[in-house]
């Protein structure tokens, strides 16, 4: 028997139906489905529909918080190209988003792994696990910016505890390490959230899938690449795609960690807009740079939908 | 440089005439309430609230006050007032002063300040920064005044004179090393290098005391100047002090929450502090011995302060202007000014920090001198330039811990400041 052979579903045999009479049920259809959907489609519209229209429209104005708009055109979209901090913001954001992405999704994989099945103290430490994702980033930061203090921080005294000294006192100012904490802080606050959804991904995959599995001789390692993965397809691309988004939409903790140190070589794309929004007071850049955000955050996960797309679709 | 003194003095006689006629004897109505917005910072609500009882006792009129996280502030006014939408008082940090006195948000008092008994003894620092194209804005209300503090104790066990605080940057820098030099638990001197703001009150001084400047020229016309050659000398200056291992390594990072360094524990020799923490520390179970001084230009020029605090402003769209007036002549007053006193704040009145906290304690008198000579920057993009993480003086401040070219960091930051006030 081929592994993976049962999860094959099969399709609904629509092809027989009668299609004068499909055509009116599916009118009918259509319309009770229009009315389930309202709610949603109307909140959605106020929530995002609107202040994103209204976002495109700003960002093709000099729009300043207080006085008079001006219409520019594409002028903040060019003054966007051009600008050296929202280029390297563009790259960092990028290049934050691909090295901690692979790094959670694997943590949080092997966590799932542990605690997916009911046994004594799963529940506990998935409760564990999940705690830090409740606390705000702000807060989180906060406390990380205390944890790595140079003279009174946790891990300062755990580092001494085992014989290491090392001077933290720069830590947050430099580039390396101040990325390395951010890394730290954002994987211990959201690896508990994507453990869950990989844990209801595992939990979703039949166990006769790997009895059989086990039947056929296949062992724990074989069953994690040949079954769990490729099963876990679907649950993974989301938590790719939340990943990644997240990733390049950083903004609290480098904003309490790092605050752009060194020489803005930290600040990310988020930052950047909210500097140009409601420090400069330029709201019509700062929409201009939201705008391209969305298009390049829209077109990563166009891709990523196209690579992780099951090739049996 | 213009002084608000000038700015009074030409002000014609017509001013006054139209003062007496819309004076109290205006159409407004009196009002049962009025609403007042505020930053919400703790130690401000508690004052506030107690001022605003007492002006409800006094006249009756409520005052309906809403802090808002210091964070948020500029942008939620900025909103409400571009809406109308706006309080009919408000209390505004005066780093944006110049920014809602040129955007209209503002309604110009001039005259009915230049009608207050004491409108000569109000910080001038403070009414300047609050000025725009001539007509004044903003009443300075609550003063932060930075000072040098020098702790007594540790002067002392350094052999050095507790009771003679530095008179140059030569004999600062030898106070801080021979504090320093005392244990590795001892610092001579503190920045908190990853707070803008804080980092703007720690050095201003040290530059306009040795005759530079951050910026230049006044209203649309001010530009930045971060590459005055005084700036480089206090830079270099700041880079050496690093350098010898006389600030502790945490300054580099603080990003305020460390804001004073410990000076009330005890080991640290010197810091540049404001008149906030002469309250913290005179109120506190503070069990150290300390001076407080303005910061000396590098050679001995004569100190000159950093004024920071609060304008009561009445915005344009306020409802009862008239009374929204008769309460900052109110809160400015005697009265009031004595229950800030009880809450250790620093009123704006230069007469009343003499005649109502000297007595408190001999060492307020140095704030009284200081608020006379004290400068406040005037710059619509203050914070852009100057005090945000990104801005371009928060990059040069990097360069004090990171032994880079000062030269040159001031070059680069200079280019974006131009970038900057030239949007």
């Amino acid at each position: 028997m081929a592994l993976g052979a049962p999860a094959v579903i099969p399709k609904p045999h629509t092809s027989m139906r009668h299609p004068r009479k499909a055509r009116s049920l599916s009118r009918q259809d259509s319309v009770f489905g229009l009315l389930m959907v309202a709610p949603v489609l109307v909140y959605t519209g106020i929530f995002f529909g609107i202040p994103t229209l209204l976002m495109v429209w700003m960002s093709l104005h000099d729009w300043p918080l207080l006085g008079d708009p001006t219409f520019v055109g594409m002028g903040n979209f060019s003054t966007a190209f051009a600008d050296p901090v929202f280029r390297h913001a563009v790259v960092f954001s990028l290049g934050y988003a691909l090295v901690q992405t692979p790094l959670v999704v694997a943590l949080a994989l092997l966590m799932a792994s542990l605690v997916r099945r009911q046994s004594k103290g799963s529940a506990l430490f998935r409760i564990i696990y999940l705690m830090p994702y409740v606390m705000g980033f702000g807060s989180s930061a906060f406390l990380w910016y205390w944890m790595v203090d140079d003279r009174t921080g946790a891990v300062k005294a755990v580092l001494l505890a085992v014989g290491i000294n090392v001077n933290q006192s720069a830590w947050l100012s430099e580039f390396i390490p101040g990325v390395i904490v951010v890394i730290t802080l954002t994987i211990w606050k959201t690896v508990g959230f994507f453990m869950l959804l990989m844990m209801s991904g595992m939990q979703s995959i039949s166990d006769e899938v790997y009895e059989a599995a086990t039947l056929d001789g296949a062992n724990k390692v074989k069953q994690f690449f040949f079954i769990t993965l490729p099963l876990l397809r679907p649950t993974l691309v989301m938590v790719f795609i939340f990943a990644i988004t997240w990733g390049v939409l950083v903004f609290d903790q480098f904003y309490i960690l790092t605050s752009g140190r060194p020489d803005n070589r930290t600040v990310s794309v988020v930052h950047w807009i909210f500097t140009n929004s409601f420090v400069r007071f330029d709201l019509g850049y700062g929409a201009a740079l939201s705008v391209l955000v969305v298009l390049g955050l829209a077109a990563i996960t166009y891709v990523q939908l196209k690579m992780l797309r099951n090739p049996e679709d | 440089m213009r002084t608000p003194r000038n700015i009074f003095a030409s002000i014609s006689a017509a001013g006054l005439l139209l003062l007496t006629a819309c004076g109290d004897g205006g159409d407004e109505e009196t009002p049962e309430s009025m609403t007042l917005w505020a930053r919400g910072v703790a130690e401000d609500q508690a004052f506030l609230e107690a001022l605003i009882e007492a002006y409800e006792d006094e006249t009756g009129i409520a005052i309906e006050a809403t802090f808002i996280p210091q964070e948020q502030f500029v942008q939620n006014f900025g909103t409400a007032a571009a809406t109308g939408d706006g309080p009919d008082i408000a209390l505004v940090d005066v780093a944006y002063m110049p920014y809602f006195a040129s955007t209209g948000t503002l309604d110009p008092l001039t005259e009915q300040i230049q009608g207050l008994d004491y409108s000569e003894e109000l910080a001038p620092s403070m009414l300047e920064a609050g000025t725009w194209d001539d007509e004044v804005y903003g009443v300075p209300f609550y003063l932060d005044v930075s000072m040098l503090y020098w702790n007594k104790d540790l002067f002392e066990e350094a052999g050095l004179d507790p009771e003679a605080p530095p008179a140059d940057w030569n004999e600062f820098a030898d106070a801080a090393n021979a504090i320093s030099d005392l244990s590795d638990d001892v610092n001579g001197f503190y920045v908190s290098g990853a707070c803008g703001g804080c980092m703007t009150f720690h050095i201003f001084p040290f530059i306009w005391a040795s005759g530079g400047d951050v910026m230049e020229g006044e209203d649309e016309a001010t530009r930045p100047t971060l590459d005055d050659p005084v700036v480089t000398e206090t830079y270099e200056f700041l880079q050496e002090l690093w350098d010898d291992g006389v600030m502790p390594n945490g300054a580099q990072t603080d990003s305020g929450t460390n804001y004073g360094g410990g000076f009330g524990a005890g080991d640290l020799g010197m810091t540049m502090l404001g008149s906030w923490n002469i309250s913290q520390l005179l109120t506190d179970e503070v069990d150290i011995d300390f001076g407080v001084a303005g910061m000396p230009g590098r050679n001995g020029e004569d100190p000159v302060s950093f004024i920071g605090g609060d304008s009561i402003t009445v915005p344009a769209d306020s409802d009862y202007p008239e009374a929204a007036f008769d309460f900052i002549e109110w809160i400015t007053g005697e009265d009031a000014v004595e229950i800030m006193v009880d809450y250790n704040v620093m009123p704006s009145r230069m007469d009343l920090i003499e005649e109502l906290m000297v007595p408190i304690d001999e060492r307020y008198q140095a704030f009284a001198d200081a608020v006379a000579t004290g400068q406040t920057p005037q710059n619509v993009d203050q914070n852009a330039i100057y005090m945000d993480a990104t801005s371009p003086m928060m990059t040069l401040n990097e360069a004090i811990f990171t032994g880079a070219d000062i030269e040159a960091a001031q070059e680069s930051a200079q280019t974006s400041a131009e970038g900057i006030a030239g949007e």
